[in-house]
């Protein structure tokens, strides 16, 4: 049977959504994640870009790409976190992190760093190492510098 | 002082004005409760002039900020409400009322003092200013002449009667016409023989029972809403810890917490709230990170930083960090280290949120039976949602109205250590 948009908002509009299973609907799912993270319920959105990310689909990184650039940074911080599940974690998406205007998703993409860098990303981490005014985030991205080389 | 209501035995009549219930008692003294939302304060003794306190008196009802007494002769006295002072008595000229043996019931609705006999005929005098209009009788049809008829109480233009088998009947007045009966839907009312005095605030249906326990239930329309007790006998001291505010306002998800609790008996008290929306440390922290699907008992270093902000929270309290969300992304995490009860609230929450994710902290699971026939693969998949249940595992979100406890779900709060006595 097809994965509809109500099966698989009837997964992620519980409180506590577990993703692992939700993901479990399969590769269907991802059509209808685009239309909730571009829908007008941002936790929808949220969730949904979570979920894109828990996939770890080669059509995970244009979610998380949409998700990036949400004008809700709640969705914005759900994409970076879920951005450490991937596999093929890209440069460009890693910059739309490190540069936002929010420390919450610069947080969670230095996460995201610590799982997989892609190449290049290092100049931007120096540059929060260095800059940043979070100091939290500076220490952060210093330890990610060091594990990177 | 005690918020248990009308519990004395000289206590004698019942009645309303605005959000504080009024309790006359046989000797006189007058004392109150002011109720806020679905909660009683404790009693206050009315400044004043004594009221009520005759053997003749009979009946007494209130109309706007007036307490009404009616005297087994007829004659009518009134008392001017001041906030907490009763003003020094009158009488009422004009028209007698309330004398007839047959006379059962009085209550007002707007302006119109009405008699209701026990054959079921009603009467009504209108009120101007200190006189009692000519007694008229209303057409349409009969009330409350039912021998299993206990209660009749007024809300707007309703007339509502209980029995005492708790069925509730209405009828709409109009003018000077009574309207058909019509039965609520909902809970039913005031069918215990311990339930003393039945009175309304607002649209609110208060019953008062011989121990000083009193319940209510919201009338909407035609239908009486789920029962909350409206002074629990237990507690939990709830502390409110504001990393970013919710799009739900937080007043409003205490007040719909305390809606649902207060159907277990259990008042919901703010003990503290920390705005710590400013503050420049921890900023990670509103962003948090949580171990996926909240297992009791586990959390990542991060849960655990949060939670050392302790502060005013005592070991027997409950506390509520409302961060800005969580990764994975929920609405609200009820994981707690052993010595800290509480849960993080997101800024995606429903209004039940704090309350279903407070239930789990207090020992609740999401209710069964909401996930029939479903697929190996998603064991969890909620074919058959039960959005009348806080503790639906499917979304508070969809949740129409004040969601109920099971039984056991109340014993299990009501005995959680984190439920105190009020």
């Amino acid at each position: 049977m097809p994965v509809t948009l109500q099966d698989v908002v009837r997964q992620l509009d519980r409180d506590e959504p577990d993703y692992e299973q939700a993901a479990q609907l399969g590769p269907e799912v991802l059509a209808h994640l685009r239309q909730l993270i571009q829908g007008s319920n941002i936790g929808l959105a949220a969730k949904a870009a979570c979920l894109a990310g828990t996939m770890n689909a080669d059509e995970s990184v244009p979610l998380l790409e949409l998700a990036a650039r949400h004008p809700d940074p709640v969705v914005r911080v759900a994409a970076a976190a879920s951005a450490k599940n991937l596999t093929n974690m890209t440069t460009s998406l890693a910059t739309i992190f490190l540069d936002d205007v929010d420390p919450g998703v610069r947080k969670w993409g230095l996460r995201s760093l610590e799982v997989t860098h892609p190449e290049g990303i290092e100049t931007k981490v120096e540059k929060i190492m260095n800059d940043d005014p979070d100091s939290g985030l500076r220490e952060q991205a210093r330890k990610v510098v060091e594990r990177m080389q | 002082m005690s918020n248990r209501i009308a519990f004395n035995p000289q206590d004698r009549f019942v009645v309303s004005i605005g959000n504080t219930l009024i309790v006359t008692t046989r000797t006189g003294d007058t004392f109150g409760h002011d109720i806020t939302g679905h909660t009683a304060d404790g009693a206050f003794h009315f400044t004043g002039a004594k009221a009520a306190f005759n053997t003749v008196d009979r009946f007494v009802t209130t109309m706007g900020t007036k307490l009404i007494v009616t005297t087994q002769n007829g004659d009518v006295f009134g008392h001017e409400m001041a906030g907490r002072d009763i003003g020094v008595p009158f009488k009422f000229a004009g028209s007698k009322a309330a004398f007839n043996a047959v006379d059962r019931f009085v209550v007002t609705v707007g302006n119109t003092l009405i008699v209701i006999t026990q054959n079921g005929d009603v009467f009504g005098h209108d009120v101007s200013g200190h006189t009692i209009g000519v007694p008229f009788k209303f057409d349409g049809s009969k009330a409350a002449f039912n021998a299993v008829d206990r209660f009749v109480v007024t809300i707007g233009n309703k007339l509502i009667v209980t029995t005492q088998n708790g069925d509730v009947f209405g009828h709409d007045v109009s003018g000077r016409t009574i309207g058909p009966p019509f039965k609520f839907t909902g809970s039913r009312m005031a069918f215990n023989p311990e339930d003393r005095f039945v009175v309304t605030v607002g649209n609110t249906m208060i019953v008062t029972t011989q121990s000083g326990a009193a319940f209510g239930a919201d009338v909407t329309g035609r239908d009486i809403g789920p029962i909350f007790r409206l002074n629990p006998d237990l507690s939990i001291r709830l502390h409110l810890k504001v990393w970013t505010n919710p799009t739900i306002p937080i007043q409003t998800m205490i007040t719909r917490m305390q809606d649902v609790y207060g159907t277990a008996g259990i008042g919901v008290v703010v003990a503290s709230r920390q705005d710590l929306t400013g503050a420049n440390i921890h900023t990670a922290l509103r962003d948090l990170d949580v171990v996926p699907t909240c297992p009791a008992g586990q959390l990542t270093g991060e849960q655990i930083q949060l939670f050392n902000n302790r502060d005013n929270v005592g070991e027997f309290d409950v506390v509520a960090h409302f961060v800005r969300s969580t990764s994975p992304v929920l609405n609200g995490c009820a994981s707690h280290p052993d010595n800290v009860f509480g849960a993080a609230i997101t800024q995606i929450a429903s209004v039940w949120t704090m309350a279903h994710e407070i239930g789990h902290v207090l020992g609740l699971r999401h209710i069964a039976g909401e996930n029939t026939n479903c697929p190996s693969s998603i064991p969890n998949c909620c074919s058959t949602p039960n959005f009348s249940r806080l503790m639906t595992g499917c979304s508070t979100s969809n949740i129409v109205g004040t969601p109920v406890f099971a039984q056991s779900e109340i014993d299990t709060i009501r005995s959680s250590s984190r439920t105190r006595p009020s």
